[in-house]
């Protein structure tokens, strides 16, 4: 069975199947039985007309007997006519004065009931032989005499007519039964075509086709949303697997560069004997190049485990201007070597609550950037304030030429770094954004209509009162 | 002096081999983890050099079966590892120092002078090199009698170099023990070369000999005669 219904399709042909199945079968017995009760009725109806006609018939002949004329009715051959039981009482004494040819010596029910005939008193019964009848009675008053008139007629045609209907009734089950699964299989494979749609997509999906989208029906109804949701899922592992490659062929040509350079300093240093002096420049050359690729490979371990989630913050209480004035004092010899001018504004700052260590090598990266990309004798400020929003603002300005707009969009990517500068790997102003962000801050690049370069650094501050309360719960609990 | 070298990579064993007898010790060198740890319960070593990622049993169960058999020698680990979390489980299993691959020489070399040095203490109060002298209670440093100004900062790098005299100075070494800095990188890289350009025009612009080299590619040296 359970292999049967293996498909979603076959399930729900297979529900409507006993959904109509139960229904019909409901109808049917509800029809037979409404079917049923109309004919008892109608029989009835035309019962007690019968009666009504018949006691206009009855007579008491000569001999005091009672005679029903039967030559009355125009239509004699009617069955209601030719099928009727009747059976006339005395009601007084129960004395059975008449009994028609049809009910010949059977007997419709013994002597009288004390109220029976009163209101015709339709009720089904059985003869002596036991036939099953519907039956009425009512009295009437013929020359004085209460007569209790007894007119009765067999079920069996009734419920021959009920077969019938039923038999009609239920040999139209079986097809209907066809049709409601045929259309219960065919409207749900209709319903379930997207889905195979989308099976068949995201077998056809592999790394390097990524770029597909699984085809949208209606966005809204339950298997469009499926689709916007996988495509959405498709999205972003298309964008991280791109990233992936980007990030990987960018290590790779990083690291070919100084190979590269390693590798032929090293064969020309090889190529000509040489004095010792030479040899020395040669292997000092070399080992340049090696510090290079040290300082390249740890930072790109460094992206890595960020990248991660392996960098744990061990945050605390930090002072801001502290850590500004102690990066500008150990950077303020290289901008003197430059006749810069670096100068730092920051007082009354909030205490900030995040990773020391790494913040300082933030604004060290910041600042170091704002120096090597500022031409000798310009001027560089750190700014740092405090802002309503509960925020820290550090601005770092400088009046250099600036960052060319096409270049601005791309300055915090990873291997981004200006034309100009062959130096770095381009790492510095990717780190410290996500130094920055991890720390619940952000790092912007502004626009500077005045020209130069405008960096700025918000960093949450501790809320005092929350930090303090915080404490004493600590303390309490 | 006798030093164990337990390394793996059979080139870099052998270049530090060669680098440290030519500063006048004497190498051993293994190359699994059994055999380093037979030969340091044998003999006596001053100082023994341990990887950690060794075929074989690992340099820190070494380490500790070494601690286990209370042999005090000091050990400097070398590891390509180089998390918090991993320095800390090195010293834990009783490491003296320890040194992140890829390392420069000179400062293994500063390292193990250092740890080898341990519990004897620097008294001199006058470090001189050549015709220069400097004065580390008075803070005064004179050079053919003449006194030269110099700010905090260049007196603790020229005492630090004279410390080392005749050693190869590397920016890491600077870097951690002048500047106390945990993380090396390229900002206080520039800020130490341009002290160090400071220092030497104090130094030996109007003087001679010339005293503080550059080596390129590695450091700073301090000593009269110019490398080739």
């Amino acid at each position: 069975m359970k292999r049967y219904l293996g498909t979603i399709r076959s399930r729900v042909a297979f529900s409507h199947v006993i959904l109509v199945s139960v229904s019909m079968v409901t109808f049917i017995l509800v029809a037979s039985g409404l079917f049923w009760w109309h004919l008892t009725r109608q029989l009835y109806r035309h019962a007690i007309q019968n009666v009504e006609t018949a006691e206009g018939l009855l007579s008491f002949d000569p001999g005091g007997a009672l005679t029903l004329r039967e030559d009355y009715h125009n239509h004699p051959e009617t069955r209601l006519v030719q099928d009727r039981l009747v059976e006339i009482l005395d009601f007084n004494t129960g004395a059975i004065l008449y009994r028609n040819p049809r009910l010949d010596n059977r007997s419709l029910g013994g002597p009288p009931a004390r109220d029976e005939g009163t209101n015709y008193s339709p009720r089904s019964s059985r003869l002596s032989d036991g036939t099953r009848v519907l039956m009425i009675s009512h009295v009437h008053n013929l020359d004085g005499h209460p007569l209790l008139i007894r007119q009765a007629y067999e079920t069996a045609p009734l419920l021959g007519r009920l077969t019938e209907f039923l038999v009609a009734l239920l040999l139209t089950l079986p097809l209907m039964l066809l049709v409601a699964g045929w259309a219960g299989f065919t409207s749900a494979s209709r319903a379930l075509r997207p889905l195979e749609d989308i099976i068949n997509m995201a077998e056809r999906i592999t790394p390097n086709r990524l770029d597909e989208r699984l085809p949208l029906g209606n966005p809204h109804d339950e298997l469009g949303r499926l689709a916007i949701v996988i495509n959405n899922l498709l999205h972003r592992l298309q964008s991280a697997f791109e990233q992936l490659q980007r990030f990987t062929s960018d290590v790779s040509h990083e690291l070919r560069t100084p190979l590269a350079a390693l590798r032929s300093v090293g064969e020309v240093g090889l190529q000509r004997s040489s004095t010792r002096a030479h040899y020395h420049d040669t292997i000092g050359s070399m080992l340049e190049e090696v510090n290079r690729l040290s300082r390249f490979v740890e930072n790109l371990l460094l992206i890595a485990r960020m990248d991660a989630g392996q960098i744990t913050l061990s945050a605390s209480q930090c002072d801001v201007s502290a850590l500004l004035s102690q990066s500008v004092g150990l950077l303020e010899i290289l901008a003197q070597e430059k006749s810069q001018s670096l100068t730092l504004q920051a007082s009354g700052l909030p205490l900030a609550f995040a990773d020391e260590l790494l913040l300082r090598q933030a604004f060290l990266n910041i600042i170091h950037n704002a120096i090597k990309y500022t031409p000798e004798g310009s001027s560089i400020a750190v700014l740092a304030a405090a802002h309503p929003d509960n925020l820290i603002a550090i601005h770092v300005r400088d009046n250099g030429p600036g960052i060319p707009p096409h270049h601005r969009a791309s300055v915090f990517k990873r291997f981004s770094r200006s034309s100009t500068d062959q130096t770095g790997a381009g790492l510095g102003l990717a780190i410290s954004k996500w130094i920055i962000e991890a720390n619940g801050g952000t790092l912007q690049l502004q626009d500077s209509p005045e020209g130069g370069c405008h960096f700025l650094i918000r960093l949450p501050a501790l809320q005092s009162p929350v930090w303090a309360s915080a404490g004493a719960a600590k303390t309490t609990a | 002096m006798q030093l164990l070298v337990i390394e793996d990579d059979e080139k870099l064993a052998q270049s530090l081999e060669q680098g440290l007898e030519a500063q006048g010790f004497t190498v051993t060198r293994t190359r699994t983890g059994e055999d380093g740890f037979f030969l340091a319960s044998q003999n006596s070593f001053d100082l023994v050099l341990l990887d950690i990622m060794l075929p074989g049993r690992s340099g820190l169960q070494i380490l500790s079966s070494l601690r286990q058999s209370r042999l005090r020698m000091p050990v400097l680990l070398l590891t390509a590892k180089d998390r918090v979390s991993d320095r800390v489980q090195g010293l834990d299993a009783g490491a003296d120092d320890y040194l992140v691959k890829p390392f420069a020489f000179p400062e293994l070399l500063a390292r193990v002078r250092a740890l080898l040095r341990r519990g004897k203490l620097d008294v001199a109060s006058t470090l001189r090199c050549a015709n220069l002298e400097l004065d580390r209670s008075a803070h005064t440093l004179r050079r053919d009698g003449f006194l030269i100004p110099l700010t905090l900062r260049e007196f603790e790098i020229l005492e630090y170099l004279l410390l080392n005299s005749g050693q190869v100075v590397t920016r890491e070494m600077l870097s951690r023990d002048i500047w106390k800095e945990v993380t090396r990188h390229t900002p206080l890289d520039n800020v130490i070369d341009v002290h160090i350009a400071r220092l030497r025009r104090k130094l030996d612009d109007d003087f001679s000999p010339k005293l503080l080299h550059t080596i390129r590619g590695i450091g700073f040296i301090l000593r009269e005669e110019a490398p080739e």
